[in-house]
């Protein structure tokens, strides 16, 4: 009897014994688990933004829902200036080791190839169908390739498609319906439609965002013949281009509109920032056609864009809000050209043959600066690419050497101006020669 | 005064106090490789002792450890240093648990190792670099403080693009 009570207290003895220390092991576990948690939000802040910056903005994107102070931390303007700063010097790097990303705007071939022979006319057949348009991002990863890679003819690449927004049922009617002009800057696509009064669709894939930018509302019908002060008729849009103002720190859009002859065209100008503002600017072409090729370049704080006629450079200085023009060499006007940036340099390529078994194109390189004294600016030709076999056209410089092109066959392909190598990037379908826009992205918090 | 100061740096021994009690003995050309402990020989000079009460000795000798190596082979001016420097970094960073990290970090930092908080600031983005929202907040212990649905409304917002 008293054994077994003796027992019973000894059992409960060490009962409560060993609760209390499993409990205690617990409290120190909590205590441990509790000085743990959170710990790395309490780094010196220097050191945290330190590691935030070092991180692409794809993840970047999901630390901000880790918790609201990486979010905060994230958001922070400063922070993201901070962080383009670094994407943008680590993409200029002329030998990085890093890989590079391209956004490519593209139309979905779906033509057989006698009709590509018998010639045709995609706007006509495509041109107001949204369901061709493809966006891709491709992210080039090259390896130390200078003994030259096995898979010669490909370029090794991750290529991924980019949805198109969910649209609000309320600007469902402002979407664009067909989209003929894009650029980028920052990370920032902007993308035009003639229609609509040329509604813009800005997007930063990456972050998943996206804004409409609507003509403003409190512009009258009659605006353009109220600010023009001539018996004008608004006859549509010449132009759009979207950049940054690097004194102002902000993002503008600017499109311009024309009259019937084309000769008085005015400038509207969106400031994009937490209240978006537009202002009209006339512009002086010095008598020429206003009429543009629709995608122009961004250079040097500058929009560019090339007059139809071929003669002259329209810029649009995004701080200043002035525009300049600037003439080209006379020999070369009625040739087939395109407005490029190389080095962040302004160029033009000259098509000497077009054709599906010879095309030969000459890269001319702007020397001065645009806004310059008259005549300060000259043009000098830089190398003569070519003959090359079922090319259409030059896109973009991805590289210093590197400069991708359309095929006449619906393939994008990289050249390489040294070794002359073809590569092909491999996009999932055949594009339409002729509708591509490509650029080099900056994968960028930057919010709009 | 200047020729005999040079002469000592290469011999002189400092030592260094960490918060439990524990002292390394260490050549001053290594020590100085940390900025903080650079300027406490440049005020004071002849002190030989140096406290610091903010790092345990457990990751004080691991920070020496890597001033060591680095003071050492950037005594011999060779062009493989640097590549030696960099294979020893990674030997150094590669089985570091997100605790030791935290506290050589917070180590590191204190004592102005700039060159090594930028290899262990690199070291934790690698650990984030591309891990999903849990993957992070389960590495990093971190806990979320959002609101319920509010983070859901962040990620339905931004999801169109790619998922």
């Amino acid at each position: 009897m008293e054994a077994t009570l003796q027992t019973r207290a000894k059992s409960t003895k060490s009962a409560i014994r060993s609760c209390y220390q499993s409990r205690t092991a617990e409290i120190n576990g909590d205590l441990r688990a509790a000085a743990e948690t959170n710990r790395y939000l309490q780094l010196p802040e220097e050191v945290l933004e330190d590691i935030l910056l070092r991180l692409p903005a794809e993840t970047l994107k999901n630390c901000k829902r880790v918790c609201k102070s990486l979010f905060d931390l994230i958001n922070n303007p400063s922070f993201v200036n901070k962080h383009l700063l670094r994407v943008t010097t680590e993409n200029r790097k002329p030998c990085s080791s890093s890989s590079r990303t391209l956004f490519l705007k593209w139309i979905r071939q779906e033509l057989s190839m006698d009709d590509i022979f018998d010639g045709y006319d995609v706007y006509h057949l495509h041109g107001n169908d949204l369901s061709k348009l493809v966006l891709s991002m491709v992210t080039i990863c090259e390896e130390d390739d200078t003994n030259g890679n096995r898979d010669d003819d490909r370029l090794s690449c991750v290529v991924e498609e980019v949805r198109l927004p969910p649209i609000p049922e309320s600007e469902l009617p402002y979407f664009p319906t067909y989209i003929k002009a894009s650029s980028h800057s920052n990370g920032i696509i902007h993308m035009a439609d003639p229609e609509n009064e040329g509604t813009s669709v800005l997007l930063n894939p990456i972050l998943g965002e996206f804004k409409l930018l609507i003509r403003p509302e409190d512009l009258p019908d009659d605006y353009y013949s109220k600010f023009t002060g001539d018996d004008l008729t608004l006859h549509g849009l010449a132009g759009w281009g979207f950049g940054y103002d690097p004194k102002a720190k902000v993002y503008k859009c600017v499109k311009i509109y024309v009259d019937e002859c084309s000769k008085f065209p005015v400038a509207l100008v969106y400031t994009l920032g937490r209240y978006d503002s537009s202002r009209m600017i006339k512009i002086d072409i010095g008598g020429h056609r206003c009429s543009f090729q629709s995608n122009g370049v961004y250079c040097k704080g500058a929009y560019h864009w090339l007059n139809a006629g071929g003669q002259m450079i329209l810029s649009f200085d995004m701080s200043e809000e002035k525009f300049y023009r600037t003439r080209l060499p006379k020999d070369l006007y009625a040739k087939v050209k395109k407005l490029q940036v190389w080095k962040e340099s302004l160029i033009i390529f000259y098509g000497l043959e077009c054709s599906w078994f010879s095309s030969i194109f000459e890269m001319w390189v702007m020397v001065g600066n645009i806004g310059g004294v008259e005549g300060s600016t000259y043009w000098t030709k830089h190398l003569t690419i070519g003959p090359l076999v079922c090319i259409f056209y030059p896109l973009i410089f991805w590289k210093d050497d590197e400069l991708l092109l359309e095929g006449q066959d619906g393939r994008i392909v990289s050249y390489n101006l040294d070794t002359k190598r073809l590569r092909t990037l491999p996009l999932p379908g055949a594009v339409y020669p002729g509708h591509t826009s490509a650029y080099l992205y900056l994968k960028s918090l930057v919010s709009l | 005064m200047s020729s005999s100061s040079t002469t000592t740096t290469t011999t002189r021994l400092l030592m260094l106090k960490a918060s439990d009690g524990v002292t390394f003995e260490v050549e001053e050309a290594v020590a100085t490789k940390l900025g903080a402990i650079n300027n406490m020989v440049e005020e004071e000079g002849s002190e030989d002792l140096i406290c610091l009460p903010n790092v345990n000795g457990k990751f004080l000798g691991m920070v020496l450890e890597w001033c060591k190596k680095h003071a050492n082979n950037n005594t011999n001016s060779d062009k493989g240093n640097d590549e030696v420097n960099k294979w020893w970094d990674k030997e150094f960073v590669m089985d570091l648990d997100q605790n030791t990290l935290y506290h050589l970090l917070m180590a590191a930092d204190y004592l102005s190792g700039t060159e090594l908080v930028d290899l262990l600031t690199e070291k934790v983005a690698s650990m984030i670099r591309g891990k999903k929202v849990e993957e992070i907040r389960e590495t990093f212990k971190i806990k979320s403080d959002f609101l319920p649905g509010q983070e859901e409304e962040i990620r339905k917002k931004n999801s169109w693009a790619f998922e």
